[in-house]
């Protein structure tokens, strides 16, 4: 290594970071949740979203399509404490922040695919005015779809101002 | 090909010739034929004229006829391309076309453009998109004050008029969108693929591929 050709191009690796290390940034990213920034949602996103009258698909599909997808008046820490609550109180999934505006919600339990995933990702149009999609992003579809019905929509009515599609 | 060229013929008399619209469309003949059994239930829904009325449209697309909407009234004017009041089967398959995963990005940002451009100035207007956003929030029944409605029109027109000039260019919207992708995702039907097995035809399909093969 002493040997000056050998040391072109050398870049010390830096030393991997513990395990304890790992899971503190973890856990900050969980507590980060609460920090979630939404997208940036424009006149156009609202309006493609949103505009039964530009969606073709009615002219294929014969039964209703389950939506996935509302506008609330609520704040996006309000969101994602509405979310931290259905999380807590299924008893069954866990609540993570991803991304920029996107938290993740994911069931302890495998299901028959695997651990139903759920991602959600907050669009904000304006501070008090925000839209909220969500996901499957693992897991089995029926289990999904279970707990959708039976817990997250029924759940999530006191934030929700007009879900997509009504 | 007397015999099955004469059935095609019967069949789509009075319509474009499918082989035609296949070969300029992204549709193979047999898609084009199934696109024809979901014009003839579209178009006979309300008058059995071989042509789709603005209460068919409405009908097929809300399952309500008498549904006034200013987005579908955009998108029946711009497959309406012959201004007629009506919507001809060529009309049919080529305005679909662009809806095909298949077709090109350039296809699909075009039409949006043009869609939004509702008094078709070339330009996207502020005042248009406060019309758009108006209607959207009345159909939805969501009530939003002057003052919220002006705030997301700043934003975006921030987002989207580069220039500041107060309208949106050809431009302007491309780059918007290639930033914005998911703006693109009404223009893009997976049903499409599967045309064939959704409305099947019963006519030569696979014949019709083999000899135009």
């Amino acid at each position: 290594m002493e040997n000056s050709w050998f040391q072109k191009g050398f870049k010390k690796i830096e030393e991997p970071k513990s395990p304890d290390s790992m899971i503190e940034s973890l856990m900050s990213d969980v507590h980060a949740a609460f920090a979630v920034q939404p997208m940036c949602y424009t006149a156009f996103d609202l309006i493609s979203s949103l505009a039964q009258g530009f969606d073709l698909s009615g002219l294929f599909e014969k039964e209703e399509r389950s939506g996935s997808m509302f506008t609330t008046k609520k704040e996006a820490k309000e969101i994602v404490s509405k979310f931290e609550e259905i999380a807590t109180s299924s008893e069954r999934f866990d609540l993570k922040k991803i991304n920029v505006g996107v938290i993740k919600m994911e069931d302890r339990r495998e299901g028959r695919k695997g651990q139903v995933a759920i991602e959600v990702e907050i669009f904000e149009v304006t501070e008090s005015f925000n839209m909220v999609e969500f996901k499957k992003s693992g897991g089995d579809t029926m289990e999904y779809k279970q707990f959708c019905d039976r817990e997250l929509k029924p759940s999530s009515k006191d934030i929700v101002w007009k879900w997509q599609g009504n | 090909m007397g015999c099955f060229h004469s059935k095609v013929a019967r069949k789509f008399r009075g319509h474009e010739d499918p082989v035609k619209l296949a070969s300029e469309t992204a549709f193979s003949v047999s898609e084009v034929e199934a696109l024809f059994e979901l014009f003839k239930s579209i178009s006979s829904s309300v008058v059995d004229d071989g042509l789709i009325n603005k209460e068919e449209f409405q009908l097929a697309l809300f399952k309500n006829r008498k549904k006034e909407n200013l987005f579908a009234n955009r998108i029946f004017d711009m497959f309406d391309v012959k201004r007629k009041g009506v919507i001809d089967f060529g009309d049919f398959v080529r305005s679909l076309n662009v809806f095909h995963p298949n077709a090109s990005l350039e296809d699909k940002i075009d039409f949006t453009f043009r869609l939004y451009d509702m008094d078709c100035t070339g330009f996207i207007e502020r005042q248009e998109v406060k019309q758009m956003l108006i209607a959207l929030l009345c159909e939805s029944e969501m009530k939003l004050g002057d003052e919220t409605i002006e705030i997301i029109l700043d934003k975006t027109f921030e987002d989207a008029d580069v220039n500041q000039d107060g309208k949106i260019d050809k431009l302007e919207w491309s780059d918007f969108v290639n930033k914005n992708p998911s703006l693109l995702k009404i223009m893009t039907l997976p049903y499409l693929r599967d045309i064939t097995t959704t409305f099947p035809s019963f006519i030569f399909n696979s014949e019709v591929d083999e000899i135009v093969k």
